[in-house]
């Protein structure tokens, strides 16, 4: 059953077109969004957000539509949001933050309120920072309080824009672990430049670009896409679209093999290339054309 | 309305309804525990420590409501301008919980209690010590006569007046700024433009002084013998009770000035706002009829 459902969607910035006629169906689990920057990635998450109103098409989120308020305070009412970039009002501690957060989202009675920020700190691994003054924590700390604010009340839509940004490898483990755990239930949708935790996150990706969907399967039919595309050369091919030099001194080329070409098994991150790359090839042989 | 909704069977469940009442709470902990609040209330604490070290006949007992006015009103203003825009930081997550942005200036204003209780709390003290104390030493420097000359309830209501409605009005006051004008600087602007506003010169006419919100007392300068002395006593054409209502009537319109700000209820402020300008209106003229 699909929980999100967006069709033919618009919206512009003045004359900047951030999407243009996206159709999107989600349903529980973990859906990856991927996109070059400027891709439309975090207008499109902030529309699922209620942020954000679309300026064409339709929306449809929990049976909700959030067009109306009624149907936006129903979306809010099981949304958990990470935004892009967020600031915090001075002299917060991490559980106070939370704690307002909280009251924001309806949880009225303090001692359950209270054991639920408890569960959230503790989940995303806080506990023993919970009464240092967030202006007091490191960047990856203070992601980790919004992403706790995220998953109070296990909401049944969790968007996370760029969530792993600032975290050390322990911490993208652990976020990983909190998220596959949160996607058994619930809708995710996590946007990234990571490809490796889309890879190992999500059972769908969904690549966005110039305000349009390039992609939209699995993790294994997009790598399958670069198949035959990917070989190891002592040196950069100039048929590559990319191609860089790996630890062992060989390069990793990436595009249209020669005929001889040593190929390797392909990576998300190779298959986002190609497709990234042959999307703005097309739109120069356009616009030459 | 109260509806209890589980997200998911493990999921605790949300009390929706009573949100308002925890966030109005929780404000008015964050108005309680604001550095500038305590500070205001640490230098009144201390004045009326020292006011009962000293048994300060000399001095005119309305004079402490200047303390209250300046110390929790002006400084309350800044303060409740402050807590309004501090959640301006985290505005992407805010915005997308079910407690509505009005629902939180609504919060704010109903967490001016604090510093309207703060008020009450020092003016009981001035009317309990100057009760206890009998006034000694020259009646006209020491002009401690206002118990017993004037009428009582001329006495209470510019007590009440000058001090817990002025303890509300400028955080009322500075809630409506920082939602209208949410501005770096526009806290300072507004101090500037209360304190003006409020210090009018003796000289000026009772309607004047009746239209800003310090008009009560009047500086006298009094040629005794000893030397010139000042003294304070009620504006002459201003009948403090009805200047009482006028001030609570703004403070009802600064409320309402605030929640005008954000969509929703429209019909019930404008409505609201109306019946308290014909009421301000209506007191003025009485207050200086």
């Amino acid at each position: 059953m699909n929980t999100v459902t967006l069709t033919d969607l618009d919206r512009s910035y003045g004359r900047t077109v951030a999407l243009s006629g996206v159709h999107l169906a989600l349903s529980p689990g973990i859906t990856g969004l991927l996109g070059p920057n400027g891709a439309g990635k975090t207008t499109m998450l902030r529309i699922l957000a209620t942020a954000l109103a679309a300026d064409r098409g339709s929306v449809r989120i929990l049976g909700a539509d959030p067009t109306t308020n009624d149907g936006r305070v129903a979306v809010r009412r099981r949304l958990g949001y990470v935004p892009q970039e967020t600031g915090f009002p001075r002299g917060f501690t991490a559980f106070a933050f939370v704690d307002y957060m909280a009251i924001l989202k309806e949880w009225t009675d303090l001692p359950t309120r209270h054991e639920e920020v408890r569960r959230v700190i503790d989940q995303v691994g806080l506990s023993e920072v919970a009464t240092k003054r967030v202006s007091a924590l490191s960047g990856g700390q203070r992601r980790r309080v919004v992403l706790a604010q995220a998953l109070l009340g296990r909401p049944d839509l969790l968007i996370l824009d760029e969530p792993t940004a600032g975290l050390d490898p322990a911490q993208r483990g652990r976020l990983r672990d909190v998220l596959g755990r949160a996607g058994e239930k619930s809708t995710v949708v996590i946007s990234t430049h990571q490809t490796e935790d889309v890879a190992a996150l999500c059972e769908r990706v969904v690549v966005l670009d110039g305000g349009r969907i390039l992609f939209d399967g699995t993790v294994t039919d997009m790598v399958s896409q670069a198949a035959g595309r990917v070989w190891m050369a002592a040196e950069r091919h100039p048929a590559a679209q990319h191609a860089w030099r790996t630890g062992s001194g060989r390069f990793r080329n990436v595009g249209d093999p020669p005929p001889s070409a040593e190929l390797i098994e392909p990576a998300l991150e190779d298959a986002y290339l190609l497709l990234v790359g042959d999307s703005a090839r097309g739109t120069d042989l356009e616009a030459v054309s | 309305m109260s509806a209890a909704i589980s997200h998911h069977p493990e999921a605790p469940t949300v009390e929706h309804g009573s949100a308002l009442r925890a966030l109005a709470r929780a404000e008015a902990k964050r108005f309680a525990r604001h550095p500038l609040f305590l500070l205001g209330l640490a230098i009144i604490l201390v004045a009326m420590a020292g006011s009962l070290v000293q048994q300060d006949v000399g001095a005119n007992p309305m004079f402490g409501t200047l303390f209250i006015a300046f110390l929790i009103g002006v400084f309350g203003f800044i303060v409740a301008h402050r807590l309004t825009t501090s959640m301006l930081r985290t505005r992407d997550l805010t915005t997308t919980t079910p407690v509505s942005r009005q629902q939180r200036t609504l919060a704010l204003c109903l967490a001016c209690w604090v510093p309207a209780a703060a008020g009450v709390v020092v003016a009981v003290f001035m009317v309990v010590t100057a009760a206890i104390w009998e006034p000694v030493g020259d009646p006209v420097t020491a002009h401690v006569a206002w118990f017993r000359d004037d009428p009582a309830v001329d006495v209470l209501a510019t007590l009440v007046a000058m001090g817990p409605v002025a303890a509300l009005g400028g955080p009322l006051l500075g809630v409506a700024v920082a939602r209208w004008a949410p501005f770096r600087g526009s806290a300072l602007i507004g101090v500037v433009t209360l304190v003006f506003l409020t210090a009018m010169p003796s000289e000026a006419e009772a309607h004047w002084r009746a239209l800003s919100a310090w008009p009560l007392l009047v500086d006298e300068y009094i040629n005794d013998g000893g030397g010139p002395v000042v003294r304070s006593s009620f504006v002459p054409g201003v009948e403090p009770i009805w200047e009482m209502f006028f001030l609570l009537c703004l403070c009802g319109l600064a409320a309402v000035a605030a929640l005008l700000r954000d969509p929703g209820h429209r019909r019930e402020l404008l409505g609201a706002g109306a019946a308290l300008t014909v009421g301000a209106v209506g007191f003025f003229l009485l207050a200086v009829a």
